[in-house]
């Protein structure tokens, strides 16, 4: 008789869950800057209404929702993993919070940019998408306290550090760099999309390891 | 640490998601637990031992 075996399990392949998602992502962003590009060039042309930019802007964040959300699809497929009920509840919630940022940071550009809102306005227009990053980061807290899977949880603590790390280490450079007047400014806003950007690799490098 | 995981897995017949599936965990923490690639924490070491009937050093010992 055959001495008994399991069946077999596909491995998680992280690295090319993180390729797939960047090309995906970097693809659709790049479609998705061109075809606005177009868009504000014809609405110049034109010399068409703030209402015209309004609505410009508010396709513009539905294509990057549209992207972001095929980047994900893409990298949970190649990825060959199965998420947890926590991230399928934090996926849900960032997107509800990532909705809320792209519409509110339109909403408020395009004003901004049409008119001079009084600054009774000015001040809720402009904490809006700060109150939806900050919804965004609230949103990955809960994912971490929810999260029953003590490596799953291991895995994102541990790749929120290093791309902390890795955004310290980034924005002080820059900063110095900055300082001296070799670089140009950058706002401050870009913290967070950096922080971000630095999660992805961070999280596949740190994967790579457990997988 | 190693593990005899996978052995105990064999002789049920159970798949590396079979046995997530009963300790409430996902597959890659039990592919990654029986590489010997994640030390799992005491609850679930303790989970795993109840689940194949054994003590906990039955089923992990320390490397060296």
């Amino acid at each position: 008789m055959n001495p008994p075996t399991a069946a077999p399990d596909t491995p998680a392949s992280p690295m090319k869950a993180l390729i797939a998602a960047y090309v995906v992502g970097i693809v659709g962003m790049a479609l998705a800057v061109g075809l606005f590009w177009l868009a504000v060039r014809a609405v110049q042309a034109r010399h068409l209404g703030s209402g015209w930019i309004f609505a410009g802007a508010l396709v513009y964040g539905a294509a990057i929702l549209g992207v972001t959300y095929a980047a994900n699809r893409a990298g949970r497929r190649f990825g060959n993993t199965t998420p947890t009920p926590a991230a399928r509840r934090y996926r849900r919630r960032f997107f509800v919070a990532m909705t809320a940022y792209v519409f509110t940071l339109m909403v408020s550009a395009s004003l901004f940019a049409g008119v001079h809102p009084p600054p009774w306005l000015a001040w809720p227009l402009a904490l809006a998408p700060a109150a939806a990053i900050i919804a965004t980061i609230v949103v990955m807290g809960l994912y971490l306290s929810e999260e029953t899977d003590e490596l799953e949880r291991a895995i994102v603590g541990e790749s929120a550090l290093w791309a902390t790390g890795a955004l310290l280490a980034i924005a002080t450079t820059w900063g110095f760099l900055e300082q001296f007047g070799l670089v140009a400014h950058v706002e401050a806003w870009a913290v967070f999309p950096l922080w971000a950007l630095c999660l992805g690799p961070a999280s596949a490098l740190v994967r790579r390891r457990y997988l | 640490m190693k593990n005899r995981l996978k052995v105990l897995r064999a002789e049920r017949d159970w798949s590396q998601a079979d046995l997530a599936e009963r300790l409430e965990v996902s597959r890659q923490s039990v592919n990654a637990i029986e590489t010997g690639k994640y030390d799992p924490s005491l609850p679930l070491a303790f989970r795993i031992a109840r689940l194949f009937d054994q003590p906990i050093e039955a089923i992990f010992r320390e490397e060296g």
